[in-house]
């Protein structure tokens, strides 16, 4: 059954519910009063035949009490009324022939209700006052008038529950329309139509989920986005260099070997080889983000001086840096504790931010390589305890910094520029030159994650960018 | 036809390599690295058929080949796409664009001569 059809049905039901409910109070509240009112209205009769019985009693005048008999005679429910002397002898009686005889017993007949009033002169009874009224008359008199009333409640009832019915119908479909576009949504984004966006804009939890449902919509397609580009860079990065190789060997394959131009195959050996290696990083760099992804990237960890390792790769950029003139300072105080690393993988965490930072800082910049100890922290436990045994000393991390006066990253990119292929478009667009495969953060960051560490980047643009990591202390 | 090609591509490895070989095929060669000068050189040369790349800094590949196919001088020039991209979206652009041909890298060096012919 449909939300909609069970929101209507609901609703109908909860109308039934209400109206039965009410009238069924209403029904028997107005019994209740009808009932009452004709209590009421018989003791009235009753008390007026009193009067008028001592009135006439004192006069000696039974004229005006034959006159009543005779009227409530007439009246509907009346079975008879009759006055008494003291002896018990009739006065007068609804049924005239009973005038003069003894008064019957009082509740003579079933279904009957006597009323029986004293006829008093001062303080002296004279006689006594009785009427009796008809029970299956009074009944029907209330039942006829509670048909009345029971049919003007249906008759309500039956506009209540068409105007209720027809709200609900409204009502659920209002509810339920937003629930449809919702759905229509879905299988249009599961169809793979990722730029869908659904369009409502109310402020209740339909528009909350359906606001949540168009982030979703967003992600999936930067998801794809990001797949797409995955697959182009790859492709890219794995055709460029081959066409460079291959077309080198085509051009010298059918040329005998003493017609060789020699400088012709000194310059095609250079940018094969270049172009070999820029293979083999390449290669290197997928296989070493997919042992990371797979969790199979061993670190094997050991007690180690920070200074050296930073020194290896700073004199690794010398002779760029100096190209570019971009002046490198490594500002690591040698006496630092030791950290628990593999020293091979940190230095390409070194390799990989030196490198950006040489790319991204135009000349006249400086690149500065910077460490410190953090105060131990009992909350920054260094989780991975299956790396390597824990340190004996008192742990805490060191915190390295590297930092530039390059182009900087903008604030928007600094939180993907650790995903894989991906390089801030905003940079790439600037500098005209930016060779990368974008696997270089990413492996980064898991290498140093391996490590039990975190890295994070801070930026401003066009005065540069600092990239922090952290590492063990053993 | 002009035996003279031009060459745009970013990546001076590939560059020169289709420089040799097109030399050695005795086409006259000239060749830009920078997209950015790329139209106005190939608007003063006049060659005889263009090989463009697509991933470039911007200009992009795209762009170069709509400034070419819009300047009355340049927009007879066939244009061969020489992309490491294959994907339906970029070869119909291209095709839209105007390009001649739409080839893959890495390249057979006797197919795209066969296609400059």
């Amino acid at each position: 059954m449909k939300i909609r059809e069970k929101f209507t049905l609901f609703s109908f039901l909860l109308v039934i519910i209400s109206i039965a409910g009410v009238s069924i109070l209403f029904y028997f509240s107005e019994k209740q009063l009808l009932t009452n009112g004709i209590r009421d209205k018989e003791a009235e009769m009753a008390q007026t035949f009193v009067q008028i019985s001592e009135d006439a009693l004192r006069v000696n005048d039974e004229l005006p009490v034959l006159n009543y008999v005779a009227t409530i005679r007439k009246t509907k429910g009346v079975a008879y009324a009759l006055l008494v002397d003291k002896n018990n002898t009739v006065l007068a009686h609804t049924d005239g022939k009973l005038i003069g005889k003894k008064g019957t017993e009082a509740c003579a007949a079933d279904g009957i209700t006597e009323l029986s009033l004293p006829v008093m002169a001062g303080r002296e009874q004279k006689g006594t006052a009785r009427i009796g009224f008809s029970k299956s008359v009074m009944d029907e008199i209330i039942t006829a008038s509670l048909n009345r009333t029971r049919n003007r409640i249906a008759y309500i009832a039956l506009i209540i529950l068409i105007a209720g019915l027809a709200g609900a119908a409204v009502l659920s479909r209002r509810m339920t329309r937003p629930i449809k576009k919702l759905s229509e949504g879905a299988i249009s984004i599961g169809e793979g139509n990722l730029d869908y966006r659904i369009n409502i804009d109310s402020k209740d939890e339909i528009g909350d989920l359906s606001r949540e449902f168009n982030l979703m919509a967003r992600k999936l397609q930067e998801l794809d986005q990001l797949k797409k580009d995955f697959v182009s860079s790859v492709s890219h990065e794995l055709r460029s260099p081959l066409t460079a190789i291959e077309g080198y060997v085509d051009y010298f394959v059918d040329i005998p070997p003493e017609k060789v131009d020699k400088e012709k195959w000194q310059k095609a050996l250079n940018i094969m080889k270049k172009n070999t290696s820029r293979l083999n990083n390449f290669i290197g760099d997928i296989l070493d983000m997919a042992k990371i992804e797979a969790a199979q990237f061993e670190i094997d960890r050991t007690p180690s001086n920070l200074y050296p390792v930073a020194e290896e790769i700073t004199a690794l950029f010398e002779k760029l840096a100096v190209e570019k003139k971009v002046a490198i300072k490594l500002d690591i105080p040698r006496d630092l504790p030791e950290v628990m690393i593999d020293a091979d993988k940190i230095k390409q965490v070194f390799t990989n931010l030196v490198s950006n930072a040489l790319k991204f800082t135009p000349e006249g910049g400086t690149i500065s390589i910077q460490a410190k100890c953090q105060a131990p922290s009992p909350l920054s436990s260094p989780s991975r305890g299956e790396d390597g045994p824990a340190g004996p000393g008192e742990g805490g991390f060191l915190e390295i910094s590297i930092s530039d006066t390059g182009i900087g990253i903008p604030v928007s990119a600094l939180e993907y520029i650790f995903d894989r292929f991906r390089r801030a478009p905003e940079i790439t667009d600037r500098i005209k030159k930016t060779k990368g495969t974008g696997l270089g953060l990413s492996i980064t960051k898991g290498i140093i994650e391996l490590h039990g560490g975190k890295i994070w980047a801070e930026s401003e643009l066009n005065k540069g960018s600092v990239f922090h990591f952290t590492l063990e202390r053993s | 036809m002009s035996k003279k090609i031009f060459i745009v591509d970013d990546d001076r490895g590939i560059l020169e390599m289709l420089r040799d070989n097109l030399e050695k095929a005795r086409f006259e060669v000239l060749a830009e690295a920078d997209s950015r000068v790329a139209s106005e050189r190939i608007s003063s040369e006049i060659p005889g058929a263009v090989i463009l790349d697509l991933v470039m800094p911007e200009p992009d590949g795209f762009e170069v080949l709509k400034s070419l196919k819009s300047n009355d001088k340049t927009k007879n020039i066939p244009v061969i796409i020489l992309t490491t991209h294959d994907t339906k979206e970029n070869r119909d652009r291209c095709a839209e664009l105007g390009a001649a041909k739409y080839m893959l890298k890495p390249v057979n060096i006797k197919k795209l001569i066969e296609a400059i012919k």
